[in-house]
């Protein structure tokens, strides 16, 4: 199964995730944000561990805060993901353990405004989820 | 297609349908319109037309195209007393703006400097991050003060805050009602350029329209001029989502998240933006000021002037007249600009008689325009102008049809020198991924939304 792909949109960028499972296409989604603020692998030897809760009352809710707790990773620690280790949802809750690089002022400039909030479409099915957003640049 | 209601060749009507308060307008032509012959941007209009309080129509500007919520190029006055606000509207990039420097310093002479000129401003000013951050007590006073706070710090002439919209600095501002969160992202980011479709343009003045208002703007031919675009950076971005949030919760709505202007979440939104919009302001100050040092260094016997600072994406209190009466009403202006006419208080006094100036910019590589505004424009659409080219392909065909090869090919026959890091940003904000502006710019004409005072050719573009 492909982890994301970019579908079309006007002015901005639209992804679809794809996952056996929420938690997965939740992950392929970070790995597709990563993508579009990432123009080519930066080799930092300085790896960060973080471990990063977060709280929402729907699946959009809790996506949409994901996301953005990589936006403000990056922008607050100058941190940019390099793995998810490991991802737990339970209820209304999902944690996850992650490896960050640190990265120097003037090696990445994120072209991403937002994560859209109106745009997000989640699908699940027996084996298949999809996750859809918009990324506003 | 939805059935318009042709008012002339440059003006259309969507007609009221169920749910629509208002109807549609859109002003373009028919090329133009074709270029956003699916529904989504159609859509967009309705959906706007349906909020309470919209007051006589959901506007279109003719660089219009899809955006979330609102479209790009959308224009929405909304009644005070019942009407309200969105952040969708105003969008994420508060106080995206321009700003524009005129100079008489002449081509020549500054193209046989260019390359120092240039390797001396890329160690200047700053594109990405800064080094080092910003204090949370600084940051607010950059929220409250705008680019007051960059002239009391020495970055600037007290004389730049004239010809600034709002003097470059939004009142009614409570740093209290940005978060922690959106300050933690922006310390970082105070005084930088952003990337995207924010740019930095070093032009010359190629045509003059008027000559009589071109004298008060200080433009002469082959002059040198620099405009800038860029906003708020990672603070707005994080003041719209906030708020999207909490007012969606609590408001429970649906599509566009809005809320009644005058509730408590409604006046905290608009003082938050404000804010946004005031680190917007002192942003765009703190980068003229660093290309002014530079060019004091080069050319120390020229002068610089700003022209004008204006907003693309913001909500403003303004008076307008509604019927026979003069109203304070709420314009939210998402990728258009202000365009106000002669005489209104709002402008600065030099260009009280003339109007406001209004800059349109056409895309990498393309002429962008000064202009001024008109009274048509503030009986037509609450004084409201377009502010680009607008997007004509979506980013991923631009990279899928266009060479980059090519374009720069392209660019070196016109001498225009590109300064960008990435392959992917050259063919996204390619010329060939945006309408053509001279179009734009004959629609605004027609509807007499402004009127031409110069047109600028680009010389040296740095995206970030």
């Amino acid at each position: 199964m492909k982890k994301y792909e970019f579908l079309e949109h006007k002015a901005d960028i639209r992804i679809k995730a794809y996952g056996k499972n929420f938690e997965e296409a939740l992950l392929n989604s970070a790995y597709a944000l990563k993508k579009v603020i990432l123009k080519k692998e930066i080799n930092e030897k300085e790896e960060i561990k973080e471990i990063i809760k977060i709280k929402g009352n729907s699946k959009e809710e809790i996506l949409h805060k994901f996301l953005e707790e990589f936006l403000f990773i990056l922008d607050s620690k100058k941190e940019l993901l390099i793995k998810i280790e490991k991802i737990n949802l339970e209820k209304k809750e999902i944690v996850l353990y992650a490896k960050f690089q640190k990265i120097k002022e003037n090696r990445i400039n994120n072209p991403i405004k937002a994560i859209v909030y109106n745009d997000i479409l989640i699908k699940e099915l027996k084996d298949k989820t999809t996750i859809e957003f918009t990324l506003d640049l | 297609m939805v059935k318009l209601k042709k008012i002339s060749n440059y003006e259309w009507e969507i007609p009221k349908e169920e749910g629509m308060i208002v109807p549609g307008k859109i002003f373009s032509d028919k090329k133009l319109l074709n270029k956003e012959k699916d529904d989504f941007c159609i859509d967009q209009i309705k959906r706007v037309a349906k909020l309470p309080g919209i007051i006589n129509y959901s506007f279109a500007m003719p660089d219009f195209h899809q955006g979330y919520g609102f479209s790009i190029g959308a224009v929405a006055a909304f009644d005070i007393k019942n009407g309200v606000v969105s952040p969708e509207g105003v969008g994420y990039d508060i106080n995206c703006g321009i700003r524009a420097l005129v100079t008489n310093i002449d081509e020549e002479e500054f193209l046989e400097k260019k390359e120092q000129f240039v390797k001396k401003l890329m160690e200047n000013i700053r594109i990405g991050n800064n080094p080092i951050e910003e204090s949370f007590q600084e940051i607010d006073k950059i929220l409250k003060l705008g680019a007051k706070r960059a002239i009391e710090k020495g970055f600037g002439k007290k004389e730049d805050l004239e010809f600034c919209e709002e003097n470059g600095r939004i009142k009614i501002a409570n740093p209290k009602d940005v978060s922690n969160r959106a300050k933690e992202r922006a310390k970082f980011q105070v005084g930088t350029l952003g990337s995207g479709n924010h740019f930095i343009e070093f032009g010359k003045v190629e045509k003059i329209f008027d000559w009589d208002v071109a004298k008060k703007f200080n433009l002469s031919k082959n002059k040198i001029c620099v405009l800038i675009h860029t906003g708020s950076r990672a603070l707005g971005h994080q003041v719209a989502s906030d708020y999207v949030e909490k007012i969606r919760k609590q408001e429970k709505n649906q599509e566009i998240s809005y809320c009644k202007i005058n509730s408590k979440i409604g006046k905290e939104y608009l003082s938050a933006m404000n804010c946004a919009a005031n680190f917007a302001f002192y942003n765009r100050q703190i980068i003229m000021n660093e290309i002014r040092k530079v060019f004091e260094k080069f050319f120390p016997k020229r002068k610089s002037n700003l022209l004008y600072d204006v907003c693309h994406n913001i909500a403003k209190i303004e008076k307008h007249k509604i019927g026979k009466k003069v109203k304070k009403i709420l314009v939210i202006r998402k990728g258009a600009t202000r365009s106000f006419g002669p005489g209104r208080k709002e402008i600065t006094k030099k260009y009280f008689e003339i109007g406001q100036t209004v800059i349109v910019t056409g895309s990498m590589g393309t002429y962008s325009y000064f202009l001024i505004g008109t009274k048509e424009a503030e009986e037509k659409s609450f004084g409201s102008c377009a502010h680009g080219a607008g997007r004509e392909l979506s980013r991923f065909d631009a990279i899928k049809k266009l060479n980059v090869e090519k374009i720069m090919k392209d660019m070196n026959n016109k001498n225009i020198q590109i300064l960008c890091q990435s392959k992917k940003a050259i063919l996204e904000e390619a010329p060939e991924a945006y309408k053509e502006i001279s179009q734009v710019i004959k629609v605004i004409e027609k509807n007499k939304l402004a009127k031409k005072i110069a047109r600028i050719k680009p010389l040296i573009v740095i995206k970030g």
